[in-house]
C-alpha cells in the first residue's frame, strides 16, 4: 500500500516535471522565434514587403534617429464613431516590425529606440496625435479617458519629421517612406536658403526669451505654479512687471532689432515675409507694454490684456516659425475655386456683410431673423469645408493653397487642381492655367460635366418617398463649363455624354421615407447603379492605376484624344482608364430611377471601349498663341512675366468629379441678391427654405455617393502625389490598398449560388457518405 | 513511421466509416453558407457577401476558426477517450507500437479528417474568382492559417481526449482550452480590462489574422507548431504514465 502510494506520488511527480518541461521548451522556442525570424509575403503587390524605393530611401541617409511612442496596453479598438469601431489589435507589432525591416535594410544607418517612460507625455511634447480609448478614471470631479500614443518621430541632422499617429498598417510604408523623403529633401533644400532660416530662427528665439521672461513673472505672483488665472486682476503680475521692467524691455526690445534685420531679406519667402509680419505686430504689443508700464499715472488696467495678446502673437509667431523651418523643397497643391469647384477651404467673403446687415435689420425684424439663419449655414459650410481640407489634405502631410479667380498661381505651386468646375472660367483665368502648365508643372482637371439629382429634397425642403419620384424629380443638365476647348487644344476632347456600364458598377444609396402611423421613418438603401460604372480596363503601365484593380467614377463622361496630340513625338499621351467593350456613353436620355435604368441597359447599344481619364506629359502649345493676353481683373496685383508660347508640363484629366463636389455659400445661396433685403417684400425669407434645401441636398448627395467616394480617395492621392511628382509614393500608396470589387449579381443568381453552397454541399457529401455505405455493405 | 500511418489510415476510415463525419462535416459546410453570404448582425457584424462586393474570403477564414473551435474537439474527443473507456487502448499498447506512434497516428488520421472538410471549401474561392479578380496571397495564407489552427486545435482535443476516458469531459475541456487561446486577445477589453501584449501573443487568433493577411512569418508558424508538438507531446506522456500507476 505504502509502495503504491509512493508509486503514485513519484508518477505526478513525474507528470508535473515533464509538463513544465514541455511548456517550458515551448516557451522558449517561442522567445527565439521573436528573436529571429523571417517572412515571406504571398500578396499580390508584396504588400507587406518593402519596396525597392523604401529600401533605398531607409540607406540614403546617414544616420537618422527614429524614437518610438508606443503606449503599454493599447486598447483593442478605437472607436471611429457613429458606432463603428477599428479592430488595432496588433498594430503596434506590425509599426515595430515595419520599422525593423527598415532598419535592417538601412545598413546601420536608422537607429531606432523605443521610448519606455511617460511614453503619452514625451509624445505629446514631440507632436504626437494621441487618441482615447474607452478607459476612463475621474480625475478633478471630470471623467478622463485614457491617451494612448502610437507613433514616431524621424530625426535626421537639425531636420525632424513626426509620424503622429500610425494605426494604418495599409499605409505604413507609404508614410514612412514620405518621410524619409521629406527629410532628405527638406535637408538639402535648407541649405540654400540658410540666411532665410537663420533669421527667422533669430526672430523666434528672441520672442521666445520674451515669452519665457512674461512667464517668470507669470510664476512669481502664484508662488512659482504658473496660471493665468491673476492674470484676470493684474495685480501681481503688474507690480513683478514694474519691478523687474529694465530687464523686461532689454529681453522683448530684442524681438526688434532681429525684426528689423528680416527688411533686407523682404519678398525672398513668403513664409519668412509671413513671420515678419507676425513678428511685426509681436514688436508693436512690445511697445505698447512698454508704455503703458513706463506710464507713472497709468494704473495697469489694460496691461494684463496687453500681456495676453501677446502671448497670443507668440504662439503665431511660433507657428510660423515652424512652418519656415518646414518649408524647405516643401511643395503645394493648388485648388482652383470661385467656378463652384469642389474647394475645400471656407469661402474668401462673407455672404452677408455683418455691417450691412446690421444696418438693415435694425428696421426689419424679419431681415434680422433671415440674417441670423443664413449665418449659420453659412458658418455651417466653411466648417464642413475646413473639416475636409484638415481631414482630407493637410492631416496627410499635403500643403493646399486656395487659387481664387483672377489671381496669380504662387511659385511653390507645384500642382493645379481645377476640380469640377460649374461654372465658364474667365479667360483670366484660362490664361493662367495655361501658362502654368507651360511651366514644367501639373495640372489636373476633374470635369463635372453632369449635374444628377437622384433623389433630393424639393424645393421648399419636403423630402420625397422614391414611389411618389416623378421624371421631373430626377435630372440631368449638363453644367455650362468652358474648358473643353482648352483641353481639346492640348490633346484631350471632353465628350458631352454620360457612360453606362453593363456589368460593372457600384450602389447608390438612396435615403427612403416610410410612414408607420403618424411618423415617419427615414431608412438607407442601396441600389445598384450603372451610371456608377466600374472601370477595369486600366493601363497598367503607368504608375497612376498600375497596382489598382478597379475604380469608380460617377456620372463619368468619355475623353477623345485628339489626332494632334496622339501624333504629336514630343507628346506622351496614356488613357489611363477606359469603359468596357459593353458600356455605352449615351448622348441621348437615360432613366435616372436605377430600377428603371437596369431595365433599361438591354436596350442601350455598346459604344465601347473608350478613355475616361487620360495624362498627357510633354511640350504643350500656348491655348493663347496669336490672341491677345487677356488682362489682370481690376484690384488684383501682382508680377506680369512674359507670354510663353509652348512648354513642357503634365495634364492629367479624369472624366468625373470622384464623387466631390463644391458646397459654397455662392451654390447654397443660389440666387441670392442683397437688393431682395431693402425690397420691403418678404421673398427673401421664403427662400431661405430653398436654401437650407439646396445644403441638405449637398450632404445627401455626398451620402449617395458615399462610399464610392471614399473608395476614390486613394486615386486622388495618387493624382496629386503624380502631379507633385513624387511617383515613387504613388507607387506604394497603391500597393497599400487595392479595390477588388465582384460583379454586381442579379437576385435569382444570388439565391442559386446560395442554395448551391449552403444546401447543395453538403448534400453532395451525404451523397458520397452514402454510396460509400452502400458499397461497403455490397463488400461485405 | 509505418505504425504512425497504419494507425492514421485506421483512424482516418474509422471516420469515414460512420455517418459521424459526414455529418460533422455537412453542418460545417451548412454553417459556413450562413456565415459566409448573409449578415449576422450580433454575432459578427460585416455585410452580406453580395452587398459588400469585395472579393475577399477573409470573413469566411474568421468563420472557419469560429466553427472549428467547436467541431474538432468534437471530433478529437473520441480518439483516446473512446478507445479508454472501451478497454481497447490497452490492447492497442500490447501491439508493437509505441504510445508516441499511437498518439501520432491518432493525430494524423485526425489531421485527414481536417484536411477533407478544408478541402471542402475549395469552392468558396473558386466562386470568388469566377466574380472578381481576388489577391491569391490571403487566399493561400488563410488557408494554411485555417490548417495551423486546425491542427492546433485537434492537438489540444487529442491531449484532452488524453487525460479523461470520458468523451464528454474531453469535448469540455478541449473547446474550453481552445476557446481560452483563440479568443484570449478579445477577452481584457471584453471584461473591461486593458489589451496585454501577452495576450496577443498567446492568441490562436492573433497569430490566425496575421498569417490570413497572406504573410507567413515564422514566428506564427513556429507558434502553432510548438503548440501542436506541445499538445501532441503531453498527449504521449499522459499515455506513458499510465504505466506508472
Amino acid at each position: 500500500m505504502a509502495t503504491q502510494t509512493k508509486s503514485g506520488r513519484s508518477a505526478r511527480t513525474n507528470a508535473w516535471v515533464v509538463t513544465g518541461s514541455v511548456l517550458g521548451i515551448l516557451v522558449l522556442v517561442n522567445v527565439l522565434g521573436v528573436w529571429a525570424f523571417g517572412r515571406a509575403d504571398l500578396t499580390q503587390n508584396r504588400q507587406y514587403t518593402l519596396s525597392d524605393v523604401s529600401r533605398q530611401a531607409a540607406g540614403d541617409l546617414e544616420q537618422v534617429d527614429v524614437q518610438v511612442f508606443v503606449s503599454a496596453d493599447l486598447p483593442g479598438s478605437l472607436d471611429l464613431g457613429f458606432g463603428r469601431q477599428r479592430d488595432i489589435r496588433g498594430v503596434a507589432r506590425e509599426f515595430l516590425d515595419k520599422l525593423a525591416e527598415y532598419q535592417s535594410y538601412s545598413g546601420g544607418n536608422l537607429r531606432v529606440t523605443r521610448v519606455t517612460d511617460d511614453v503619452e507625455g514625451k509624445a505629446e511634447k514631440a507632436r504626437l496625435e494621441l487618441f482615447t480609448g474607452k478607459e476612463a478614471a475621474v480625475e478633478g470631479g471630470r471623467l478622463e479617458f485614457r491617451k494612448y500614443a502610437l507613433g514616431a518621430t524621424f530625426q535626421y541632422r537639425n531636420q525632424m519629421e513626426v509620424y503622429p499617429l500610425a494605426l494604418e498598417p495599409e499605409y505604413f510604408e507609404f508614410e514612412i517612406t514620405k518621410i524619409l523623403l521629406r527629410l532628405k529633401e527638406k535637408y538639402q533644400q535648407s541649405a540654400g536658403m540658410r540666411d532665410l532660416l537663420d533669421a527667422g530662427a533669430a526672430v523666434t528665439a528672441a520672442a521666445k526669451a520674451c515669452d519665457e521672461k512674461l512667464d517668470s513673472y507669470d510664476r512669481k505672483e502664484d508662488g512659482g505654479a504658473g496660471g493665468l488665472s491673476a492674470l484676470v486682476g493684474g495685480g501681481d503680475l503688474v507690480s513683478n512687471l514694474r519691478a523687474d521692467m529694465v530687464e523686461f524691455k532689454k529681453t522683448c526690445d530684442a524681438v526688434a532689432g532681429e525684426v528689423a534685420k528680416l527688411a533686407v531679406l523682404k519678398d525672398r519667402n513668403e513664409y519668412l515675409d509671413q513671420l515678419a509680419q507676425t513678428a511685426r505686430a509681436y514688436v508693436q504689443m512690445v511697445d505698447e507694454a512698454g508704455r503703458q508700464l513706463a506710464d507713472p499715472q497709468g494704473d495697469g488696467k489694460d496691461l494684463p490684456a496687453v500681456i495676453e495678446r501677446l502671448r497670443q502673437l507668440y504662439d503665431l509667431l511660433a507657428r510660423d516659425g515652424e512652418t519656415l523651418v518646414n518649408s524647405p523643397g516643401r511643395k503645394s497643391i493648388g485648388f482652383l475655386c470661385g467656378h463652384r469647384e469642389f474647394c475645400p477651404f471656407a469661402d474668401s467673403t462673407p455672404l452677408l456683410r455683418p455691417e450691412i446687415l446690421q444696418m438693415l435689420g435694425q428696421n426689419n425684424p424679419l431681415v434680422q431673423q433671415f440674417a441670423g439663419q443664413a449665418k449659420a449655414i453659412e458658418d455651417q459650410i466653411n466648417t464642413v469645408n475646413e473639416q475636409i481640407r484638415r481631414g482630407l489634405f493637410t492631416r496627410k502631410g499635403l500643403t493646399v493653397k486656395r487659387i481664387d479667380p483672377g489671381d496669380d498661381i504662387p511659385d511653390d505651386v507645384e500642382v493645379l487642381v481645377v476640380y469640377g468646375p460649374q461654372k465658364p472660367l474667365s479667360d483670366r483665368d484660362q490664361y493662367l492655367i495655361d501658362q502654368f502648365l507651360l511651366s514644367g508643372r501639373s495640372v489636373i482637371v476633374f470635369l463635372n460635366t453632369w449635374d444628377v439629382a437622384v433623389y433630393n429634397f424639393k424645393k421648399g425642403g419636403d423630402s420625397m418617398d422614391p414611389a411618389d419620384m416623378t421624371v421631373d424629380d430626377l435630372h440631368r443638365e449638363a453644367y455650362p463649363t468652358n474648358l473643353d476647348a482648352m483641353l481639346a487644344h492640348y490633346g484631350v476632347q471632353p465628350n458631352r455624354d454620360i457612360v453606362v456600364e453593363k456589368k460593372d458598377f457600384a450602389d447608390i444609396t438612396i435615403l427612403q421615407l416610410q410612414k408607420q402611423g403618424q411618423y415617419t421613418l427615414q431608412s438607407q438603401r442601396q441600389f445598384p447603379f450603372p451610371l456608377l460604372p466600374t472601370f477595369t480596363d486600366l493601363d497598367r503601365s503607368h504608375v497612376l492605376v498600375k497596382r489598382l484593380s478597379a475604380v469608380t467614377l460617377p456620372y463619368a463622361s468619355t475623353l477623345a484624344v485628339t489626332d494632334a496630340a496622339r501624333n504629336d513625338p514630343n507628346r506622351q499621351v496614356v488613357e489611363l482608364i477606359r469603359t468596357s467593350k459593353e458600356a455605352t456613353a449615351s448622348t441621348e436620355s437615360v432613366e435616372l430611377s436605377p430600377p428603371y435604368l437596369l431595365r433599361q441597359l438591354s436596350t442601350m447599344a455598346p459604344n465601347g471601349p473608350k478613355a475616361v481619364a487620360v495624362a498627357i506629359k510633354g511640350e504643350f502649345p500656348s491655348f493663347f498663341e496669336g490672341k491677345a493676353v487677356p488682362p489682370r481683373a481690376e484690384g488684383k496685383k501682382g508680377t506680369d512675366r512674359p507670354f510663353v508660347a509652348s512648354g513642357n508640363g503634365r495634364l492629367l484629366v479624369v472624366g468625373s468629379n470622384l464623387g466631390l463636389e463644391n458646397l459654397s455659400t455662392g451654390k447654397v445661396f443660389d440666387g441670392f441678391n442683397m437688393n431682395q433685403l431693402t425690397s420691403g417684400k418678404a421673398d427673401f425669407f421664403l427662400q431661405l427654405r430653398d436654401y437650407i434645401a439646396n445644403f441638405q441636398n449637398w450632404q445627401l448627395r455626398l451620402t449617395q455617393l458615399s462610399p464610392v467616394v471614399q473608395a476614390n480617395l486613394d486615386f486622388l492621392f495618387n493624382c496629386l502625389d503624380w502631379g507633385i511628382q513624387n511617383e515613387a509614393l504613388v507607387d506604394i500608396r497603391s500597393k497599400g490598398y487595392v479595390k477588388r470589387p465582384i460583379q454586381a449579381v442579379s437576385g435569382p443568381v444570388r439565391t442559386v449560388l446560395q442554395v448551391s453552397f449552403i444546401v447543395g454541399l453538403p448534400l453532395l457529401l451525404a451523397l458520397a457518405g452514402v454510396l460509400r455505405l452502400v458499397s461497403r455493405r455490397r463488400r461485405s | 513511421m509505418r505504425n504512425v500511418l497504419t494507425i492514421a489510415r485506421r483512424e482516418f476510415f474509422a471516420y469515414f466509416g460512420s455517418p459521424v463525419a459526414y455529418i460533422a462535416i455537412a453542418v460545417f459546410l451548412v454553417l459556413l453558407g450562413v456565415t459566409f453570404f448573409f449578415e449576422i448582425p450580433f454575432l459578427l457584424p460585416k455585410d452580406d457577401f453580395f452587398e459588400a462586393r469585395e472579393a475577399t474570403l477573409r470573413p469566411l477564414f474568421e468563420w472557419m476558426v469560429f466553427l472549428f473551435t467547436i467541431i474538432l474537439p468534437a471530433i478529437s474527443m473520441r480518439l483516446l477517450a473512446e478507445e479508454r473507456r472501451m478497454g481497447t487502448l490497452e490492447l492497442l499498447l500490447t501491439l508493437p507500437v509505441t504510445e508516441t506512434e499511437v498518439v501520432a497516428g491518432k493525430f494524423l488520421g485526425a489531421l485527414g479528417f481536417l484536411g477533407i472538410a478544408t478541402g471542402l471549401t475549395l469552392a468558396y474561392p473558386l466562386l470568388v474568382a469566377v466574380l472578381g479578380n481576388p489577391d491569391p496571397g490571403p487566399i493561400v495564407g488563410g488557408y494554411f492559417g485555417v490548417l495551423l489552427v486546425g491542427a492546433a486545435y485537434l492537438a489540444v482535443g487529442l491531449l484532452a481526449s488524453a487525460w479523461t476516458g470520458s468523451q464528454i469531459t474531453a469535448f469540455l475541456v478541449a473547446i474550453l482550452i481552445c476557446a481560452a487561446f483563440t479568443f484570449v486577445d478579445r477577452l481584457p477589453e471584453a471584461v473591461g480590462l486593458r489589451q496585454m501584449e501577452a495576450a496577443n501573443l498567446m492568441s490562436f487568433n492573433a497569430h490566425f489574422r496575421s498569417i490570413a493577411r497572406g504573410v507567413i512569418d515564422t514566428r506564427d508558424v513556429v507558434f502553432f507548431l510548438t503548440v501542436i508538438v506541445g499538445a501532441v507531446a503531453l498527449a504521449s506522456h499522459s499515455l506513458e504514465s499510465r504505466k506508472w500507476r
